[in-house]
């Protein structure tokens, strides 16, 4: 399944530089490596050691807030959406960019499908792992996100909300 | 009223834009029911017994008569006639065609309405006192914190695939008629010691399967962190409610779960751990600005009293009575809001053709300052009539089959569409709902308040938990049974009624109901005792026994 990041505005497929280890699997000495957060808690100071990009797989019922003191290390935080209408990735996503700031890449996996990507965009998320069922799949993102102009609330996209926007000129934003 | 600008009309036109491209993937093939469903959900389209019904958002119940007007357009073009006001103070049409919705929608984005987040997981439309704006017991204006709600819950990506649909309902009166404490949040605008006004959070309040009054988490917050608060517990909710069950899913369920003290605990941590940059920060301006819209109309210097009034009372007995019924005291003098019954015999409750709607619209532009309201008891209120217009606009609405007189009777009562139009249904509810008014119609003044609410099924959307009597429609072996809930109330004392013992088959209801309303004559202390009042005070069992004195 292809890779997406959108940034700046535009969408490319990237090559996934993390191979994901599985909880029963040994963490490979060299290169970027992505693990659930329960691997990453047991085996928190041997991989914070090793060389190379670290990436922390959640899913909905993990708590975001357990890579506070951790968030400057990542380079990808991937969020699961088992189903589209579990909402939780959502959620996690506002916490990892807006509480932790984090800078990385936050990746959608799971059920990722195209009438979300405007969602996931604002919630923070840049990276979209999926098979479109039409056309390309850079185009599927971009599109996706370009369906509303603006937007009400300050989230973590990039977007001014309308209130703000609608008071250019006030000291307040 | 609010008015959209350039943005508030871009996100409506943006989201026509993007449903008609829905429509467009799922008519070729390309999305699937299953795909499309969410997608429909989020915009009011839900696949019913006989077709799709839309239900269009009809913001905090406010409507212009040219909304109006569009309604009653919609109904006629697309529909058979006619429409349905709900107790979501929406309205909802019954037999629209799917390839018609895109083009509906962009009728409605011409006048400022939409279908946006109807149903489906994600914040619903907010509501609001009827009265809004126009009476005394509030405190100030809710209004135009509903619009602040409305805007900030449109499309919030975090919350667009909640556990269950959430609804958030706002008063600003001590007299309840916004039923806050059976919402998932009930907001209380009320002032704090220094004299602030506020809000009161009261939160896990619902009907449905788990019928619970809401619990104060909060007694005051500032106006300033309202929004930041509703974020808060928004994310505990999205985050921490269950969907390992659809009937568990409702927040609150997490509420009781949690208990509602240790809910509270991690709302607290989550409202103090957002950093300043998470703060929503309305700046004062967009306030004001909001605030503007609804600043009151320009009523005149009126006495109190008129004669033209007096006189058409003494001279038409009919309007004389309506009045008696209809009618609820405006903060300035000379002034009425009339609440219009969408409840007389023999039509289902809360249904409007489209003669009628153009009806209600003209007289809102020529007496009502073009304000019309939606109630969640499901009728239309004008807010803001001269007594001295008053007969004028009685008569106009007498005219359109508009003149019941029963507003807060017992033939007033609230049904939902039940089995003859919901997939969800396991009982009719309207044909129960008639027979109920037609009997009661013959002595409902002398009853007085009396609340009926009725379900056809355990979701409740006719609210029979909260209904003075309530009546819940259940399917036993493939034949209809009604159960009678005594008790319920859905205002600032609002109680879920009891179970009173077996169902009742569909042609026992009424005539059990006559019993304990007869019941009720003998035994109340005075004409001024109302219904409910004499079962607080003398306990179910009276009326239990009548209701069951034929079994």
């Amino acid at each position: 399944m292809p890779t997406v990041k959108f940034e700046n505005g535009k969408a490319a497929i990237i090559e996934d530089a993390f191979a994901c280890v599985e909880d029963d699997q040994p963490i490979p000495t060299e290169g970027a490596v992505c693990v659930s957060l329960e691997r990453f808690k047991t085996d928190k100071e041997a991989i914070l050691a090793r060389n190379g990009d670290i990436g922390v797989r959640l899913v909905p019922d993990d708590d975001a807030l357990e890579l506070t003191d951790v968030i400057d290390r990542l380079s990808l935080v991937e969020v699961t959406f088992p189903k589209y209408t579990d909402g939780r990735a959502f959620s996690q996503a506002q916490l990892l960019r807006r509480r932790l700031q984090f800078k990385g890449e936050v990746r959608a996996i799971g059920q990722v499908l195209r009438d979300q990507m405007d969602q996931m965009a604002r919630c923070g998320i840049d990276g979209f792992v999926f098979e479109p069922t039409s056309g390309e799949a850079p185009d599927v993102v971009e599109n996706a996100i370009a369906d509303f102009a603006y937007a009400y609330q300050r989230t973590s996209g990039a977007q001014t909300p309308i209130f703000a926007r609608r008071h250019v000129a006030s000291k307040n934003i | 009223m609010y008015r959209y600008d350039e943005f508030d009309e871009q996100m409506v036109r943006d989201r026509v834009a993007q449903f008609r491209g829905q429509v467009e993937r799922r008519l070729s093939g390309e999305l699937d029911e299953d795909h499309f469903k969410p997608l429909r959900l989020q915009n009011g389209v839900y696949l019913q017994m006989h077709a799709y019904m839309l239900r269009i958002a009809i913001p905090y119940g406010q409507l212009s008569s040219k909304q109006m007007r569009t309604l009653a357009d919609v109904g006629e073009k697309y529909d058979k006639g006619y429409g349905h006001f709900t107790t979501r103070q929406n309205i909802q049409f019954n037999w629209i065609a799917l390839k018609d919705i895109p083009t509906v929608l962009e009728e409605l984005a011409n006048v400022e309405m939409h279908a946006i987040q109807t149903s489906g997981n994600c914040i619903r439309n907010v509501t609001t006192d009827q009265f809004a704006g126009a009476t005394a017991e509030e405190i100030e204006d809710p209004r135009p914190w509903c619009e602040i709600i409305r805007q900030w819950s449109t499309f919030h990506p975090e919350f667009a695939h909640l556990p269950r649909k959430f609804k958030i309902a706002v008063t600003a009166a001590e007299t309840d008629r916004a039923a806050i404490r059976v919402h998932d949040i009930g907001l209380h605008m009320k002032h704090n010691a220094a004299g602030e006004v506020g809000f009161e959070i009261i939160v896990g309040g619902g009907l449905g399967r788990t019928p619970i009054v809401g619990t104060t988490v909060k007694d005051w917050v500032a106006k300033d962190d309202i929004l930041d608060w509703l974020e808060a517990i928004m994310r505990v909710y999205n985050l921490h409610g269950r969907r390992d069950n659809k009937y568990k899913a409702r927040i609150k369920i997490l509420v009781t779960e949690l208990t509602p003290e240790v809910f509270t605990k991690q709302v607290d941590a989550e409202f103090e751990a957002q950093r300043d940059e998470e703060k929503v920060r309305l700046p004062q301006e967009e306030v004001d600005r909001i605030s503007d819209y609804f600043k009151a109309p320009a009523f005149e210097t009126l006495p109190a009293t008129s004669a033209a009034y007096e006189e058409a009372k003494a001279n038409d007995e009919g309007f004389a009575k309506w009045t008696e019924t209809n009618l609820s005291a405006h903060k300035v003098d000379g002034y009425t809001s009339v609440t219009v019954s969408l409840k007389p015999l023999n039509v289902a409750p809360g249904d409007a053709t489209s003669a009628q709607m153009r009806v209600l619209a003209d007289i809102a532009k020529a007496y009502s300052f073009d304000d019309l309201r939606v109630t969640h008891i499901q009728n239309i209120v004008l807010p803001h009539i001269k007594l001295d217009e008053l007969y004028n606009v009685y008569l106009a609405l007498d005219d359109a089959g508009l003149g019941a007189d029963n507003v807060d009777l017992a033939s007033d009562l609230i049904c939902c569409p039940g089995l003859d139009y919901c997939n969800l249904a396991n009982a009719r509810s309207i044909p129960v709902a008639m027979e109920i008014q037609n009997m009661f119609s013959k002595y409902d003044r002398d009853l007085g308040k009396l609340h009926i609410n009725i379900s056809g099924c355990i979701n409740a959307c006719g609210h029979h938990h909260v209904g003075n009597i309530g009546i819940l429609g259940v399917d036993k072996k493939g034949e209809e049974f009604y159960q009678i809930t005594f008790g319920g109330r859905a205002d600032e004392k609002a109680r879920i009624g009891d179970i009173q013992g077996p169902g009742l088959r569909q042609e026992e209801v009424t005539p059990a109901l006559e019993r304990v309303a007869q019941k009720y004559l003998e035994i109340r202390q005075n004409s001024d005792e109302k219904f409910i009042s004499t079962l607080e005070r003398l306990g179910a069992e009276p009326f239990k026994e009548a209701l069951y004195a034929d079994s």
